[in-house]
């Protein structure tokens, strides 16, 4: 209100200082595995003085649950359980480099209209993740409110997922060449089996209204608090160069400034059909990273708005052998999750199952910049900083 | 912004940085969109100081590994024979473009050593820890080659092919059996056994 | 306490007590994986378990009454999980959420993740799905009130040493 609240005018603050300097002992603080604001079970190992970080080691592997290995002795189709569960915010979204990549190896064309499914569903995903951030960082920092809205609103979109896949979070829809028919959504002879369900085009209008409005009230709620400004602007500063030594991606990188999408680069999924807009950043502080991740689910709001007017008919799968084996081959396929990059190396020797499966994550490259961004930082900004990461422990240790 | 002339755009520029790759290095190859560097052991940091430096490959993507073996105890063998050894992956790429390079080089099983990316990108730092953990491969002057995910008195390397799922030995894969009999044919049997 | 160790709690006394118990319960969210995310939608305006008598975020285990494990149990977070269990003071009653703390789940074959958190701490009630909707926790919680209120006090806070840890 007054012009001294305004965080990025606070001349008392700079000119605070102590004038006797008391020599004091570095004490090591550590927080987690177990701790609400860790996302799940991280661990840090942080060296204090007074309140400033000296330095932070971060301890993994508390949700390792070793896919990698499990991939190698299950068949393709199995795999797709599995790899819905890494990044478990938007499970949809985790499947489709997954089986891009075994499409592009059986050199298998998919339907136009499964395409624009499997569209509609990742960015459906990327909603659902977004409102979960919106709920938990601010609750991280201090603000209760937000949460209860953002679980109000993300159920919406949930029971829209759910209409179509069955599954709230774990859909496990992707089929190789195609998505999977949904039964009961009208006649289910194998001849006219329908793919979604009736209603689904009203529903999602409503339910794309009601984000647009939610994403609004959150730019108000959150954004527009003065305590929100001042626990975040300014605070964790990444820059570019850091970002892209550590394969930091996602909104992350984009809110330090760098134009990075997949989904503008890369044609895994038909999203050169659509008007949508890349939020950047300036600062690449933690109110950056709030704020492009905000302004993104407007976008996909707004691609899926598109995509549901303009969907083509025809079939959703393509024609795949019965036994599913994947010719051999190496590919690298990655997409744009809501996390960052998610991409998966396949190794496949000609049998049922890969030989290696290489799962790059986002949260793994995105944490790995902690000890980096927290040294020197106020023990209070490390909740701040930590939860404007957005990292999933299943998307870390995998 | 037109789509299709975008796209196209981006196409060409695509093949250009592609020729441009396989003409510096000599092991090259391009197989389901994904372009591979073969190099040898010696040059490896060196691959990818020319690939940061000339071809704009800031951006570190991921590094692993692979353990190629004809006696596997876990999933399928390769149908070919392979020579058994250690395939070192990792993978750059561009933050203006889809580019993206994929460096591989081979070590032996028994020597299974390599010199560190660290000094080159920093973010090596923890693929280089999960590496060695999951496969016992030593990165030389790696700052900290501790265990990444693994408790520490863990033993074993889980990705070696070598490495055998336990839990799967003692009782086998459910997802074996296809289809489970029917509740009124299982109680036919059990009245012809009394 | 030694007139109820002779003849145990009247029986009156025992049912208010554990109708008091069995709907005010302090909750320790123990999110782990996926099943915390279903956890939050079920605390959530949706489905809103405090109705149910659940209070969530209590400041320490040292508070708690009820425990839910929500997710996979690996064998790195086993002793944390052993370890805050002990610290709950009793009585105390753990609900294992989805089938991986029921059983492993998914990775019932893999090298790091324990095949259910049962080996760990006794469970009271198990709550199928991978992940279980917000409804199925809910179920596991109305199952758990029964079970409470028809517990003898006496014999539960006999057997057991009621000193936390």
């Amino acid at each position: 209100m007054s012009q001294t609240m305004d965080p990025n005018n606070m001349p008392f603050l700079s000119e605070a200082s102590v004038s006797v300097e008391i020599e004091t002992e570095d004490m090591t603080l550590n927080i987690g595995p177990q701790h609400p604001s860790t996302h799940g079970v991280l661990r840090l190992v942080a060296k204090v003085n007074g309140e400033k970080i000296s330095s932070v080691e971060p301890v993994l592997g508390y949700m390792h649950r070793g896919y990698e290995k499990l991939a190698e002795v299950r068949t393709y189709p199995q795999v797709t359980t599995l790899v819905n569960r890494i990044d478990w915010v938007s499970g949809f979204a985790n499947e489709i480099p997954f089986i891009a990549g075994a499409e592009k190896l059986m050199e298998i064309e998919v339907p136009e209209r499964a395409q624009y499914i499997r569209l509609i569903l990742t960015e459906m995903a990327r909603i659902s993740s977004h409102f979960v951030f919106n709920g938990a960082f601010p609750l991280e920092i201090g603000a209760l409110t937000p949460i209860f809205l953002a679980m109000e609103d993300r159920e919406r979109v949930l029971d829209l997922l759910e209409s179509v896949t069955g599954g709230r979070f774990h859909p496990n829809f992707n089929r190789i060449g195609g998505v999977k028919p949904v039964a009961g959504a009208g006649p289910t002879t194998k001849k006219d089996i329908q793919d979604l369900p009736a209603g689904f085009y009203h529903d999602t209008k409503v339910a794309m209204e009601k984000v647009l409005k939610a994403v609004d009230t959150f730019e108000d709620l959150i954004g527009g608090n003065e305590v929100f400004q001042a626990r975040t602007k300014k605070v964790g500063i990444l820059t570019k160069e850091v970002a892209e030594e550590y394969g930091v991606s996602g909104p992350i990188l984009r809110a330090s400034g760098v134009e990075f999408d997949l989904r503008k680069q890369s044609d895994y999924l038909p999203y050169d059909k659509f008007d949508f807009e890349i939020p950047i950043g300036e600062n690449g502080d933690c109110f950056d990273r709030w704020s492009v991740r905000t302004s993104e689910m407007r976008e996909s709001a707004k691609i899926i708005l598109q995509a549901i007017e303009d969907m083509p008919s025809g079939p959703i799968q393509a024609k795949v052998p019965k036994v599913i084996k994947v010719p051999k081959g190496q590919t690298y396929v990655r997409a744009e999750n809501p996390k960052g990059e998610m991409g998966y190396y396949i190794i496949s020797e000609g049998g049922l199952g890969p030989y290696r499966l290489k799962i790059r994550t986002a949260s793994f490259s995105n944490i790995s910049i902690l000890p980096i961004m927290l040294e020197g930082a106020l023990l209070p900004d490390l909740i701040a900083i930590m939860g404007s990461l957005d990292f999933v422990l299943g998307d870390v240790d995998r | 912004m037109k789509s299709g002339e975008r796209k196209t755009l981006n196409q060409s520029d695509q093949n250009e940085f592609i020729n441009s790759i396989q003409s510096s290095f000599k092991n090259t190859s391009y197989n389901f969109d994904t372009l591979k560097i073969n190099v040898d052991i010696s040059s490896w940091i060196d691959t990818h100081k020319i690939l940061k430096k000339d071809f704009n490959l800031s951006f570190f993507n991921w590094l692993s590994a692979v353990d190629w073996d004809n006696e596997v105890k876990t999933g399928d063998a390769p149908k070919e024979p392979v020579t058994p050894s250690f395939e070192i992956l990792s993978c750059l790429s561009q933050t203006n473009s889809n580019n993206l390079v994929i460096s591989s080089t081979v070590i032996s099983k028994e020597n299974a050593e390599i010199e560190s990316l660290v000094d080159v990108f920093a973010g090596a730092n923890w693929h280089e820890r999960e590496a060695c953990e999951m496969f016992g491969i030593n990165f030389l002057n790696h700052p900290n080659l501790t265990k990444l995910y693994l408790p520490d008195d863990y033993e074993g390397n889980p990705l070696l092919k070598s490495f055998e799922l336990i839990s799967r030995e003692v009782k086998p894969w459910p997802g074996d059996v296809d289809v489970e009999g029917m509740p009124e044919e299982s109680i036919v049997v059990e009245e012809k056994g009394s | 306490m030694g007139v109820i160790d002779k003849f145990g709690v009247p029986k009156p006394i025992s049912k208010i007590l554990n109708w008091a118990r069995a709907y005010d319960m302090w909750y320790f969210q123990f999110g782990l994986a996926c099943c915390a995310i279903e956890v939050m939608a079920a605390s959530g305006p949706r489905h809103d378990f405090m109705r149910l008598g659940i209070i969530p975020l209590p400041a320490s285990p040292r508070q708690a009454d009820l425990m839910v494990v929500a997710g996979t149990v690996t064998d790195k977070m086993a002793p944390s999980v052993k370890r805050l269990y002990d610290q709950m003071p009793e009585p105390k009653y753990v609900i294992s959420m989805g089938s991986c703390s029921n059983s492993g789940g998914p990775y019932w074959d893999s090298y790091s993740v324990t095949k259910g958190v049962d080996q760990l701490i006794p469970v009271d009630v198990y709550v199928p799905g991978c992940p279980p909707r917000p409804e199925a926790l809910q179920e596991g919680i109305v199952l758990l009130q029964k079970k409470i209120k028809g517990e003898n006090m006496n014999e539960k806070w006999r057997e057991k040493d009621i000193e936390p840890v």
